[in-house]
């Protein structure tokens, strides 16, 4: 079957009343939680994915899809309107789509944030389309060693950007290994770390683990703020932009769209590092770096094309690989398991319906996306008024009954508050819990790897570095690493130093 | 007198201790040997390298030189809403939907009960509808809804 074969099939599986339907669904309930700021995508996912259990497994992907790039899409726009971002990805949008908003041009911005998102969407979605075919072919041929290299490029790849040293990142990806290690062993049958607990024996409820972590922490996190009830001081003319703001945009559109693309592919450098680098390079390319922070157009499109090319490209490593490229993909790994899918690139081949299918509906939820967000502008931002405690309740009483409904367990959700606290904890020592949450999926494909890869290397742990496509993987991630730690204060003092001008008062 | 700069680090670096610690007292056994691992071999592996993180994190974070605060936790809420959610997982089974749910709702808006009793009356009845529609009329879970 060749390439527009398979993808015209795509689009006949996601074209279908019912996986539209799930398509809708995701990227209204995406827009609704990136717009809320303490609500993200990954908790609204954990909180979901017990709903999946009853859903064909293409729709269920399609509706978590939808969710993740809806809120990356959406997170924007109370950035541009109230300078409150929705997602972290958002943050650097409010630099200069508040002040373009304050002078009036709310309108505008909105449309080319949109315009930028759905053009970076169009061609993320030709790229994972393309590229992961031979991606899933190439890692047909990997084996333990390269496996192995590649799981440890995700893990430390994810705390690119954050405050985390080093030895942070490897100490929470420990922990994640440990609570992913629970239950049963799967080579020697043994039982490890269960304590005698029914619940424990199978392994951890991976739901619990992301409830507990994101769902039940951030409420708590957020239990002392109020709603938000700012309003909007500036009129809005319309959403025509200018033949200006035009002309201006399309170099960084296309510029954060192949950063985007190329960041989302490798495991850990998403959405978010991708909109600081593309913002901090639009102010380095720009002719009059001094627009930048009072409302450049260019400083809205580029982080925004670059955020929502990674969301997009973020799916590659999972569907082809296997492996998570960050917290939501993780549980999305998770829901995929769920439904009796092994992932890895044996998902192409053996559920090309469901590939495909979800390779195409990412185009159409983004199509769907610039119908959700530009005309009904004015409701999402009054769901900002909505008061948060009013929230709560119900986030709390689906995550608690979708924890106990896997297996019928009220311990589940006695392990979610315990882990709860445990990550009250993390955010109270300034831990990003997204490492743990990684390891915790991947610590089975992990540890097997090592396992095989020690057998072949007779014990020789310098098996890694013999194989040239393992040293590869490895010095690429130590490279990046030290690019990063090195790079990470200039990009972030590109934003930080316009911080505090962005963010005047309403 | 020995001052630890950045306190956070220095904490998180005792918790990883702590972890790595409990690992190794309750390793799985048998542990093994690198080309036939049992199945305590890698979580050994993870709990020494849980320990040496928790004693590099302590050393950085007594020698660095950027200064840190522990951020407070806030213990009202943390204990009102884990307790909601206690009360819920142990009494699902035993009373059903409906009463755990009100000890959840109750723990979640602890500080709007006294205040606001009708307001958390309309969303204890709202959450109750919402889960009674969608677990049991929908998906049928086998969750009662009362005792």
């Amino acid at each position: 079957m060749d390439f527009l074969q398979s993808l015209l099939m795509g689009f006949h599986v996601a074209m279908t009343p019912e996986n539209l339907m799930f398509c809708l669904i995701g990227a209204t309930v995406g827009t609704a939680v990136g717009v809320l700021p303490g609500i993200g995508p990954v908790t609204t996912i954990a909180m979901l994915i017990p709903l999946t259990f009853h859903m064909p497994a293409i729709g269920s992907l399609i509706m978590l899809a939808g969710i993740y790039y809806g809120a990356n899409h959406a997170g924007s726009t109370t950035a541009i309107m109230l300078n409150m971002p929705g997602e972290p990805s958002s943050v650097v949008v409010c630099l200069d789509g508040y002040p373009l908003a304050k002078k009036g041009r709310a309108g505008a911005a909105l449309a080319m944030s949109a315009i930028s998102s759905f053009v970076a969407g169009c061609v993320a979605f030709m790229i994972v389309a393309a590229l992961s075919p031979q991606l899933s072919h190439i890692a047909l041929a990997f084996g333990p060693t390269e496996y192995f290299a590649t799981i440890v490029m995700a893990l430390i790849m994810a705390s690119i950007l954050t405050d985390d040293s080093l030895v942070t990142t490897l100490g929470m990806c420990m922990i994640g290994l440990l609570i992913g290690a629970v239950g049963t062993d799967l080579t020697t049958g043994d039982e490890r770390y269960a304590f005698g607990i029914p619940s424990l024996s199978d392994g951890v409820n991976f739901v619990a683990v992301a409830v507990g972590l994101y769902a039940f922490t951030e409420i708590i996190e957020y239990s002392g703020t109020t709603a938000i009830r700012q309003k909007m001081s500036f009129s809005f003319r319309g959403l025509i932009p200018s033949r200006d703001d035009l002309t201006r945009s399309w170099k960084p559109i296309l510029r954060g769209t192949a950063l985007g693309s190329a960041f989302g592919i490798f495991p850990g450098t998403g959405p978010m590092l991708s909109s600081f680098v593309g913002y901090s390079m639009e102010k380095r390319l720009a002719k009059d770096p001094s627009r930048f922070g009072k409302g450049a157009i260019e400083g809205v499109v580029g982080p925004e094309a670059a955020a929502n090319a990674a969301a997009i490209t973020h799916f590659i490593p999972m569907l082809t690989l296997g492996i998570p490229a960050g917290a939501a993909m993780a549980i999305m790994l998770g829901a995929l398991q769920i439904q009796g899918i092994a992932p890895g690139p044996g998902v192409m081949t053996d559920h090309p319906a469901l590939f495909w299918g979800l390779i195409a509906s990412m185009w159409i939820g983004n199509l769907m996306l610039l119908v959700l967000n530009l005309p009904l502008i004015g409701l999402w931002v009054r769901l900002l008024g909505m008061p948060f405690h009013v929230l709560y309740p119900p986030i709390i009483a689906f995550s608690c009954i979708g924890v106990y409904s896997e297996q019928n367990s009220y311990f589940d959700i006695l392990f979610a508050a315990g882990l709860g606290l445990l990550g009250i904890l993390f955010r109270i020592l300034g831990a990003n819990p997204a490492p743990l949450i990684l390891s915790v999926v991947l610590e089975p494909l992990l540890e097997q790897n090592f396992r095989r890869a020690m057998i072949i290397g007779n014990g020789d742990v310098s098996v890694f570095l013999k194989n040239p496509i393992s040293l590869g993987i490895l010095l690429f991630t130590a490279a990046v690493m030290i690019y990063f730690k090195v790079k990470r204060k200039s990009i972030i003092d590109d934003v930080v130093n316009l911080d505090d001008k962005a963010r005047e008062p309403a | 007198m020995l001052q630890i700069q950045n306190i956070r680090q220095f904490w998180l670096g005792v918790l990883f201790g702590v972890i790595g610690l409990i690992a190794l007292w309750e390793l799985p056994r048998p542990i093994g040997t690198l080309t036939a691992m049992g199945p305590g071999y890698f979580p050994m592996l993870l709990g020494i390298g849980l320990v040496l993180a928790g004693a590099a994190s302590i050393v950085i974070g007594i020698r660095s030189h950027s200064h840190t605060e522990v951020e407070p936790l806030s213990l009202v809420p943390t204990f009102f809403i884990i307790s909601g959610i206690v009360a819920m997982a142990l009494l699902i089974d035993r009373a059903g939907l409906a009463v755990s749910l009100l000890f959840m709702v109750l723990g979640t808006c602890y500080d709007r009960v006294l205040k606001h009793p009708i307001e958390v009356a309309v969303i204890y009845i709202a959450v109750l509808g919402m889960t009674w529609g969608v677990f049991l009329h929908l998906i049928k879970l086998p969750i009662k809804l009362f005792w």
